[in-house]
């Protein structure tokens, strides 16, 4: 049954993505008047920004929502080791602050028996830009989506939530360079064995690049 | 910039994403079982192995695993160490033994048609452990392939003081492509020695047999044929046992001494599930359905109801039908066709999941004394060998790595 079902989640995600990237390029040009630029990150509705993202995967804790496995409910160690994390990102400005995306994730790592854990979320991702400088920008955003994780034999989909923070350098009007930390939080509710369900807390610390047109 | 189409695109991803949550919501608590696994200690076997049950002889266990044979001391519990084969022989095609001796069917293969299968026995009166003094059987010609035809030989032991049961199956056309013909069944008198004869019992009419057990009074075997969609009970004269009504191919026939029963599992659904079948009157004679309903097959079983204060049984899953690991059976009812499908009580749980034994095939228990401590040993298909230390009543061990 479980195979059936990851290829539908699969295959539906794909088609959102396509019909969504696909659409983007549709768009007719911005018609709005010409605004001179004055600052290095200055942007303004209909601005677009496409970001890769690379770093660190860190598994803080995960909260046991039933007593399980002769430990109480309650927050015990994830019992996975630090691994690795990635996003692909698309974005547009809504105002010369807000923008609003769609991310696409991954991340892995290793259990305490050598054992692989890969998370791989896709949400839709809200941020609000503070430009303290010419050439410097500090988002605070916001993801919210599913994530599909696997280990061992086992997969399930779960929500996300996923907020952060982070600092970017501003190298010209197109490229900026930065690095970002978020937090996710997933709930994972529906296991067919309840006293299984709990809240996975993880974190990612990432290097960032992104392109602005 | 057409903001409304943007956005309207945004909920359509944020509304599949629900969609999306709906479709696969069911499944395994991946995080909670993450956080409460435990270290497994690697064993000393090599990876991917896939050992037969254990064989005990002397202060040794030997266990095979594909091509090779290793054995351990049971009374310093070595390591498992390899253990040389004869000249010019590249693998144990199947092992068996009887308290003093072990018996092999012996396989080498040098391309075309040459191949052959030859019966080795030792008994570690001379000889040491690793390299044992092999006598072949030579009152027992090797199967040679030809042009034509070729061999297997499968050997069992279901009584610790013998005798041998041989099932000799047949395949016409070429070593490599051939299609199986006939089985028989044979056995050889223990002890063994080089004068010992292959003594001729049934045709097993296209029966190939897939195990073999023992109680006090009766020698079952478990069959099927080579489609695997027909099999029954045979008892030692290479008859069908009397009273056993099935038709489904079975494997894994094993005698539980505390239940009192024999058990055997179908290996082709019936239905929509794999039937187990029990036998309570000691003699194999007469045989039920077990209660509760398996959505895959077993390959092995083994009794633990010394250790666990109550009748039950583990059962081990063949990962064809489906399943992984091993089940457990509570068989406290004296009617099997009351007995169930239970949570898993006999080791740690925490441990068990986080072994790689809980995702592969469990294709034979074997029951160890090493250094005064009783194990049972639960041989995988493709994960190793693994102990559980099931001394006394001590429920709650972690199974570990050998």
């Amino acid at each position: 049954m479980l195979l059936p079902k990851r290829i539908v989640l699969i295959t539906a995600t794909l088609l959102v993505l396509i019909g969504f990237f696909a659409g983007a390029q549709e768009n007719p040009p911005d018609e709005s008047p010409f605004t001179p630029q004055i600052r290095t990150n200055q942007r303004s509705l209909g601005d677009q920004t496409f970001t890769i993202s690379a770093g660190l995967y860190v598994p803080l804790f995960t909260v046991l929502l039933n007593d399980y496995g002769g430990y109480d409910a309650g927050a015990i160690k994830a019992n996975l080791k630090p691994g690795g994390a990635g996003s692909l990102a698309y974005s547009f400005y809504l105002s010369p602050n807000w923008k609003l995306g769609l991310q696409f994730s991954g991340s892995f790592a290793k259990d305490i028996n050598g054992n692989f854990a890969y998370t791989i979320p896709i949400n839709v991702k809200g941020t609000y830009e503070f430009h303290p400088g010419n050439r410097i920008t500090v988002p605070l955003h916001l993801g919210v989506g599913i994530a599909m994780s696997s280990w061992r034999e086992n997969f399930i989909v779960d929500p996300i939530l996923r907020p952060g923070a982070g600092v970017y350098f501003d190298w010209n009007f197109e490229w900026s360079f930065g690095m970002d930390i978020s937090w996710w939080f997933i709930p994972q509710l529906t296991a067919d064995d309840k006293s299984e369900n709990s809240i996975g807390n993880f974190m990612d610390i990432t290097l960032s690049a992104e392109y602005h047109f | 910039m057409n903001l409304p189409r943007t956005f309207r695109r945004l909920l359509l991803v944020a509304v599949t994403a629900v969609l999306l949550i709906g479709a696969g919501c069911d499944g395994y608590g991946i995080f909670a079982n993450i956080a409460i696994s435990e270290k497994i200690i690697d064993g000393s076997l090599p990876e991917g192995t896939s050992p037969s049950a254990v064989h005990e002889i002397s202060d040794y266990a030997y266990i095979s695993a594909g091509p090779k044979l290793f054995v351990k001391d049971k009374l310093t519990d070595s390591n498992w160490r390899a253990v040389e084969l004869p000249n010019g022989y590249d693998g144990v095609q199947s092992i068996a033994s009887t308290t003093n001796e072990i018996l092999m069917a012996l396989w080498r293969y040098d391309g075309g048609d040459d191949y052959e299968v030859a019966l080795y026995y030792f008994d570690l009166d001379t000889g040491s452990s690793t390299s044992p003094d092999y006598e072949k059987i030579s009152a027992i010609p090797s199967w040679f392939a030809t042009s034509s035809s070729y061999s297997n030989v499968y050997i069992f032991s279901p009584d610790p003081a013998g005798p041998f049961y041989v099932n000799v199956r047949d395949f016409a056309g070429d070593v490599t492509e051939g299609s199986f013909s006939t089985s028989s069944l044979n056995t050889i008198s223990s002890p063994v020695s080089v004068a010992s004869t292959l003594t001729f019992v049934s045709d097993l009419s296209g029966q190939i047999i897939t195990g073999a057990a023992a109680s006090a009074s009766a020698v079952r075997f478990s069959t099927s044929n080579a489609a695997n969609t027909s099999g029954s009970v045979y008892d030692d004269t290479g008859a069908t046992s009397a009273g056993y009504a099935y038709t489904d191919p079975v494997g894994g026939i094993n005698y539980l001494p505390d239940v009192d029963s024999f058990i055997v599992s179908a290996t082709d659904l019936s239905g929509d599930v794999y039937p187990v079948y029990a036998s309570t009157d000691g003699n194999g004679d007469t045989w039920e359905q077990v209660g509760g309903n398996s959505s895959s097959w077993f390959l092995s079983f083994a009794d633990v109801s010394s250790t666990f204060g109550s009748a039950r049984i583990l059962a081990g899953y063949d990962t064809r039908g489906g399943g992984s690991g091993y089940a457990e059976i509570d068989a406290t009812d004296p009617n099997p066709s009351n007995w169930s499908f239970v949570d898993r009580a006999l080791a740690n749980d925490n441990n068990y999941i986080s072994t790689t034994m809980s995702e592969v095939s469990v294709s034979a228990f074997s029951s160890l004394t090493v250094l005064g401590t009783d194990y049972l040993y639960a041989s995988t298909r493709s994960q190793g060998l693994w102990r559980l230390d099931v001394t006394g009543t001590g429920t709650g061990n972690d199974w570990t790595e050998e």
